[in-house]
């Protein structure tokens, strides 16, 4: 297992989603009869988009704190729950090293 | 729905992947996409499958919980009509969906035999990203020539001139004599070189025999697009086709619809009694309005024997 901040986060595949530049619409589509349109908003709907290519929840932290300047501790911490949740949501996943 | 509609071209272009079954997907989105038609909400997401398809895709589609919405006379009441007058679609909606999905078997205008038609479409087809998803589409001379049929079929439908105006302007610009030529091939394979030739005749397409070409199926198209294609056109002409001890059975079934079919365009509207009623007398509108168009058709329709 990867240490934490070190694990590639990607999001999950097969996926379509819709992006309307507030919010995200992600529909799975790996198994398409239980697949629900499942919303994302606010930091959770940026961090998304900046997993249009894999990255650490460090790289996606620093982009954040770039964007909104905060404590980047902080933050690390508030990306790894998000991505947690994410995951649970089965929206993204950790890349096979 | 600005959401639920790309969405959903993801969900009907991966479950046919998955069922292994040819669709392509028209007018809407990839139409808008190709510069087939203006740019406009869709409230639908239409789709051409290939002969056969659908009774692989509906099933699967009904494992995602969308079924089928209850046609106009459903069953054996307007099969006649529903053969005059170009049936070609079977439209599924969903609870939890703000969109319909209209399954095409077949597109009114194309006179020639539906694998003919599907075939030529498919062996040009494209792709368009829906939703970051890639979709299977007709290219921009398909997606056109379905544009036009479209709105000639009704051509006084609120879209119907400003779309084919739309077209013309896509196909007919500068050093685009090529595309005309290929309009017109396109028309002659698929036996639309006649529906089509309001289209034709703007690109200034040179004529061209089609081999589909068929005076009968021609003259049912001119009744369908000269009297508009409502179901007070299909009840008329199913009600002149059946023999006297039928009508009356068939005029009370025409002026009270079943529930399940009466609210089946109207997803979540509560089935009240008042609801009931009010649907019932929207209906008796739209039949009186209808009435004249209607009576024309049925009239016409006599001279078309199967």
């Amino acid at each position: 297992m990867n240490p934490p901040g070190v694990a590639m986060w990607h999001r999950t595949r097969p996926a379509a989603f819709v992006d309307d530049g507030q919010r995200v619409l992600v529909l799975r589509l790996g198994d398409p009869a239980p697949a629900r349109p499942l919303l994302i908003e606010g930091v959770a709907a940026i961090v998304w988009r900046s997993l249009s290519t894999p990255a650490t929840s460090l790289a996606l932290a620093d982009e954040l704190t770039r964007r909104y300047p905060a404590d980047r501790g902080a933050t690390v911490n508030d990306v790894e729950e998000l991505l947690g949740a994410l995951r649970a949501a089965s929206l993204v996943e950790v890349t096979d090293p | 729905m600005s959401e639920a509609v790309p969405l959903a071209h993801a969900l009907v272009a991966r479950l046919a992947e998955l069922e292994g079954v040819r669709v392509l997907f028209i007018k809407g989105p990839t139409a808008v996409a190709l510069g087939a038609r203006p740019p406009r909400p869709s409230t639908d997401v239409d789709v051409l499958c290939e002969p056969g398809g659908l009774e692989r895709l509906g099933p699967a589609l009904e494992r995602c919980r969308w079924r089928r919405r209850v046609p106009e006379g459903a069953g054996q009441e307007l099969e006649y009509a529903a053969r005059y007058l170009f049936e070609h679609s079977v439209h599924f909606i969903h609870d939890e969906w703000p969109c319909d999905l209209d399954i095409h078997y077949n597109f009114p205008g194309f006179l020639a035999p539906d694998d003919v038609v599907f075939e030529e479409l498919w062996r040009r087809r494209t792709s368009v990203e829906v939703a970051h998803w890639p979709v299977p589409c007709a290219d921009l001379l398909g997606q056109s020539a379905i544009v036009a049929l479209h709105g000639l079929r009704d051509p006084d439908s609120r879209h119907a001139a400003a779309d084919l105006s739309f077209v013309v302007a896509a196909l007919g610009q500068p050093g685009s004599r090529s595309r005309a030529h290929e309009m017109a091939a396109l028309a002659a394979a698929t036996g639309s070189s006649e529906t089509l030739r309001p289209l034709l005749d703007a690109l200034a397409a040179p004529a061209t025999v089609s081999q589909w070409s068929n005076p009968e199926m021609l003259r049912r198209w001119q009744v369908r697009t000269q009297n508009s294609g409502t179901h007070t056109t299909s009840w008329l002409i199913e009600l002149r086709r059946r023999p006297w001890r039928e009508k009356p059975t068939l005029v009370r079934r025409a002026l009270l619809v079943p529930t399940d079919q009466l609210f089946s365009a109207h997803v979540g509207l509560p089935r009240t009694r008042r609801n009931a009623a009010s649907l019932h007398l929207q209906r008796w509108v739209r039949a009186i309005r209808f009435l004249p168009h209607g009576l024309t058709a049925a009239r016409d329709s006599d001279r078309w024997v199967r």
